[in-house]
């Protein structure tokens, strides 16, 4: 203090106003050195001294600001600034609305802005400056989310209900007036429960009301509600406390959706794969009984056939054999046809199991017993297997192998055979792919193909050379959509001739063994 | 050793001649005893006094047969409070290969499954196995 003191013996001997010009060095000091955002501006305006502190936060070096405007520093429309002047000229305090002050860095900082015209001191005027930045982002803030939250109930699809803790709406959203038909005044302020179309049902809702934060609040359930023209629906509804900060209970949200069609719809489903499935075990069991109570009759017709062969002199059998061979082969035709049909009626039947499918083993097998039949065309079976071992039903792999690969050799044309059996993955599929050189399939008859007992070659040549029954593409079809897959036919493939059969089977992560 | 009965149960007069055509060109001379349904095969084997049918015997059985089917006619057989009725030997001989048919008849214990084909005359591996059968096994 005592350079101070030494200063005021000397103030005595200047004019009052030479004492203002040399006690303006220690006020600059002074305010300079107070802990808070302070300017001091003479009446224009002009910056005079700022505080460190007001330096520091907005990052300015004094002589960035000292001798400016201050009206330079705030953003602001021109009119406000004018006013902002005036003000100061007036020394009138100016708290009433924060103002935008521009840092070094270009940044808005907002202050309250208090002026004062010091007593003794009419020229300068002292702003001291208050900052408000925190609190105006904090109200940004708030401002946003009420927008967001108001939106959000605005727009949900789901009528939102607001509670309090003595279950008398707050507040509800549009949903919610179109669902239950009130208007919103007429809503607000109810008890919630008048819009359950059961008082017992509003007592029972009320019971599972948790008392501490920490209780589980999943609430969720089915109620019978009633809307104001007396109708009711079934509304899912979901329901979530609010809690205060600390604890109490505030009320709750309710959620409410009318699922009374969903509700429909879903017995109607159920109702209809009840009937389906009925209908299938009976198609089931139609199959299995006719193909078997058909047989009885068709045994009878052989044995006849037998019986007659054996009781004839050979005078009547050389007359009567030939015949006796005709109506043999007509039996065996109409044996694998009942054969075909009761295979095709126990896929539904049989459980198909998944295992590791090893398609070389298989293909041997299906090669060998072809063979042993001795169908009229030679063959070769050329093989091109990536993968050779996947994950499927064996039974359903071999059945569709063993049809499309019997099918290329009995419908060849040719002297020779030539099949191509091919695994492929194609993303998530598995393609397995049996090509032939053969005839080929026109393009009409690329769907019929598919249907049960559809052969197109026709006549009692087919019996003897092919013996077929035209199940086999029947069935391949039913079981590759069993397998969750399907069956594309490509013919001709090259010169006009030869077909070939994709069937894609699924192929997930587990079916790599 | 005394001759094995055979008590055929099979509702088609066909199916049953031809079976005893079967025997008799194999030269298998044990009776057989024709019945048209499980009824018949069950009054057949409780018979007593002069109508009982002698032992030891075997039952070749049809599964599909009017008014008592062959499982009805085991579950029946198999539940008899006599026990020499409930320890028969029963062959079932039929044409359905369904797996379910095959596990039914298993579950109750009968001594093997045959399925004829259905065309053809398949009858002479049946009547082979069932005269190893009888010299083999020995038969309550």
């Amino acid at each position: 203090m005592g350079d101070g003191v030494e200063r005021f013996d000397a103030r005595d001997e200047r004019s009052s106003n030479d004492w203002r010009e040399r006690s303006a060095g220690d006020l600059t000091a002074i305010l300079q050195g107070v802990p808070a955002h302070l300017l001091a501006t003479d009446r224009e305006g002009r910056i005079e001294v700022v505080s460190d502190v007001w330096l520091r936060h907005m990052g300015y070096r004094r002589d960035d600001v000292v001798g400016r405007r201050v009206t330079d520093l705030i953003e602001a429309p021109d009119l406000a600034l004018a006013d902002f002047l005036s003000a100061l000229r007036q020394g009138r305090a100016l708290i009433d609305a924060p103002h935008d002050f521009v840092n070094a860095e270009g940044r808005r900082c907002a202050f309250l802005v208090s002026a004062q015209v010091p007593q003794g001191a009419p020229q300068r005027c002292l702003l001291v400056l208050v900052d408000v930045s925190s609190q105006r982002e904090a109200e940004a803030m708030a401002s946003r989310e009420r927008r967001i939250r108001m939106r959000v109930l605005e727009s949900a699809p789901d009528a939102i209900f607001i509670a309090n803790a003595s279950r008398t709406i707050t507040d509800a959203n549009p949903a919610a007036v179109r669902l239950f038909g009130y208007g919103i005044d007429d809503i607000k302020g109810s008890s919630t429960g008048r819009f359950y179309a059961r008082e017992e049902d509003f007592e029972t809702a009320g019971l599972s009301r948790p008392t501490h934060r920490d209780e589980e609040d999943d609430d969720r359930a089915r109620w019978l509600y009633r809307r104001k023209d007396g109708s009711t629906f079934v509304g899912e509804t979901v329901k979530a406390m609010i809690w205060d900060d600390d604890g109490t209970d505030l009320g709750k949200i309710g959620i409410v959706r009318d699922v009374t069609e969903q509700e429909r719809r879903q017995h109607e489903l159920e109702e209809t794969n009840r009937q389906l499935t009925l209908s299938l075990e009976v198609l089931d069991q139609f199959a299995y009984v006719a193909s078997h109570d058909l047989r009885t009759p068709l045994r009878g017709i052989l044995h006849i056939a037998n019986f007659l062969e054996e009781d004839s002199s050979p005078e009547v059998l050389a007359a009567i054999g030939p015949r006796l061979g005709q109506l043999r082969e007509r039996v065996d035709h109409m044996d694998h046809m009942l054969t075909s049909l009761l295979d095709y009626a126990r896929l539904g039947h049989d459980r198909t199991g998944r295992e590791a499918v090893d398609l070389g083993l298989l293909l041997d097998r299906i090669e060998t017993t072809l063979r042993m039949g001795g169908p009229s065309p030679d063959f070769t079976l050329e093989r091109d297997l990536a993968p050779a071992i996947f994950v499927a039903s064996e039974t359903a792999v071999e059945h569709i192998l063993s049809n499309l690969v019997a099918n290329a050799v009995t419908h060849h044309d040719g002297e020779h055979a030539h099949i191509v059996v091919r695994t492929t993955e194609a993303g998530t599929k598995l393609r397995l792919s049996v090509q032939d050189d053969g005839p080929g399939i026109p393009a009409r008859h690329h769907e019929r193909i598919f249907e049960i007992f559809r052969t197109l070659t026709s006549g009692p040549t087919r019996t003897k050379r092919q013996g077929l029954a035209g199940m086999g593409l029947a069935l391949v079809r039913r079981l590759a959509i069993r397998a969750g897959g399907r069956v594309e036919v490509t013919s001709p493939v090259t010169d006009g001739r030869g077909c070939r059969f994709d069937v894609l089977l699924p192929l997930e992560e587990n079916t790599k063994p | 050793m005394k001759t094995v009965q055979l008590l055929l149960a099979e509702d088609d007069d066909l199916d049953a001649e031809a079976l005893e055509r079967a025997m008799a060109a194999a030269e298998v001379t044990n009776p057989i005893h024709r019945v048209a349904d499980g009824e018949e095969a069950l009054e057949r084997l409780r018979a007593t006094g002069s109508d009982a049918l002698p032992r030891p015997v075997l039952v070749l059985l049809d599964l599909n047969m009017p008014m008592m089917t062959g499982h009805e006619f085991l579950q029946e057989l198999r539940t008899d409070p006599d026990p020499d009725l409930r320890r028969t030997v029963v062959f079932v001989v039929t044409t359905s290969s369904d797996d379910r048919d095959v596990r039914a008849a298993y579950d109750q214990h009968v001594a093997g499954y045959i399925t004829k084909s259905s065309t053809g005359n398949d009858f002479f591996p049946l009547i082979s196995m069932l005269r190893s059968y009888w010299e083999v096994v020995a038969l309550p």
